[in-house]
């Protein structure tokens, strides 16, 4: 994706994110009764299905690409755990077919053990991606604005982290997972349009961040 | 001194957040386009959000990233098993101890049965009839781990309760809503 502000039409430069499917949900509670009763492939499928939405989530709390991996094996650890003991309580209600959405359980639980590590590191330095990048190489004025560009990207993530947190929830679900707001609202148990809400109030913050021009 | 910050339509605001991040449906991007035409502080507004959005996002995920997922599945199942193993474990052996003291109780109940039941039962002999000592009997109570505790324990699931953004969020998604019927 384009970091450019888009064009004078003013179309967007996040890709358009489909909604989530039915199919796909029982796609994974397929894979998951089929774990349950002893599939070992049917639950690698299903983190390779998964892992890369995880990583995208957690890698912005992560101060390393070692600590992005340990919470991405907790995530999926604990959704497993959630999803046979949804499996049990089934079976032990004689209710017959577990009622789960191992998706929307996955993020949530990303989601928290993502904002659980950055209190515990009590981040004081830099993550790994915000370092300064390397500047190109180039005439004099092409490298100076390489470093605001930096600059203001590293302000603008850093203003991220400092958002309050139901909307740096709902945005980094969006902007980082690309999520669409129906299933950012059933992972944070809200309603699709306070989701959208409270993600224009983050969109809202950060631009008045990245205008402000002190004297 | 600050430049004061640009402001959208109070009724195109969400929409152009939402349109920055490429949320909106066709219907509501035309909709949207239309309103832009003519609004050049809304224009701007976009521009904006876009710009920052674009900023605040990280980079693609790398292929060192993507590397260090290469074992993941081994990994989670290797830890699940391992879980597992232990809380069997754990049962398998506070099993067999329920089951060491339902046989003690059993063996115990032809006595118990004489009496009612107390926690103080006296037992007579008949071969010391002068001598009676009271037997104490204590309920064995089973124990076995419950892992619905050792769930609960855990806040991996917990969803926080929604800040209070309160009556402002209410009022807005209100708007909102009234603004899509249209």
């Amino acid at each position: 994706m384009s970091e450019e502000a888009g064009d004078s039409a003013g179309r967007p430069t996040l890709r358009v994110v489909s909604g989530g499917s039915v199919p796909a949900r029982r796609e994974d509670e397929a894979l998951v009764a089929a774990f349950l009763v002893g599939d070992d492939d049917a639950f690698a499928e299903l983190i390779r299905r998964h892992e890369l939405l995880v990583m995208k989530i957690v890698r912005r709390y992560a101060r390393t690409q070692e600590d992005a991996r340990d919470l991405c094996q907790r995530t999926f650890l604990r959704a497993f755990e959630a999803a046979r003991r949804a499996v049990a309580s089934s079976r032990h209600l004689l209710s017959g077919k577990p009622d789960f959405a191992f998706k929307a359980w996955l993020v949530r639980i990303a989601v928290n053990l993502a904002k659980n590590h950055r209190r515990d590191e009590g981040r004081a330095r830099r993550a790994p991606f915000e370092e300064a990048e390397a500047i190109p190489a180039g005439s004099p004025q092409a490298a100076l604005d390489a470093v605001v560009e930096a600059e203001s990207a590293a302000r603008m993530r850093q203003a991220v982290t400092a958002l309050p947190r139901r909307q740096r929830e709902v945005l980094t679900l969006r902007i980082d997972g690309e999520l669409p707001f129906a299933e950012i609202a059933e992972a944070l148990g809200t309603t699709e349009n306070s989701a959208k809400v409270t993600f224009h109030h983050a969109t809202r913050k950060l631009r008045e961040i990245l205008e402000e021009k002190p004297s | 001194m600050k430049s004061p910050v640009r402001e959208a339509c109070p009724e195109e605001e969400v929409a152009i957040s939402l349109h920055a991040a490429g949320a909106l449906e066709a219907d509501e991007v035309a909709k949207l386009m239309a309103h832009l035409q003519g609004c050049a502080p809304c224009r701007s507004v976009l521009a904006s959000s876009a710009r920052a959005l674009g900023l605040a996002r990280l980079p693609p995920v790398s292929e060192s990233e993507r590397r260090a997922l290469s074992d993941l599945p081994d990994r989670v199942l290797g830890d699940l098993r391992g879980r597992i193993g232990r809380r069997r474990l754990v049962f398998r052996v506070s099993t067999l101890a329920a089951a060491a003291a339902a046989i003690l109780v059993a063996l115990a109940s032809p006595v118990l049965l004489r009496k009612p039941l107390d926690k103080t039962v006296a037992v007579t002999q008949p071969m010391a009839a002068a001598e009676t000592r009271p037997l104490e009997v204590v309920a064995q109570n089973d124990w076995q781990p419950d892992l619905d505790e050792l769930w609960n324990a855990s806040d991996a699931l917990d969803v926080d309760s929604t800040e209070a953004q309160g009556s402002m969020d209410e009022a807005v998604v209100g708007s909102y809503d009234a603004s899509l019927g249209d």
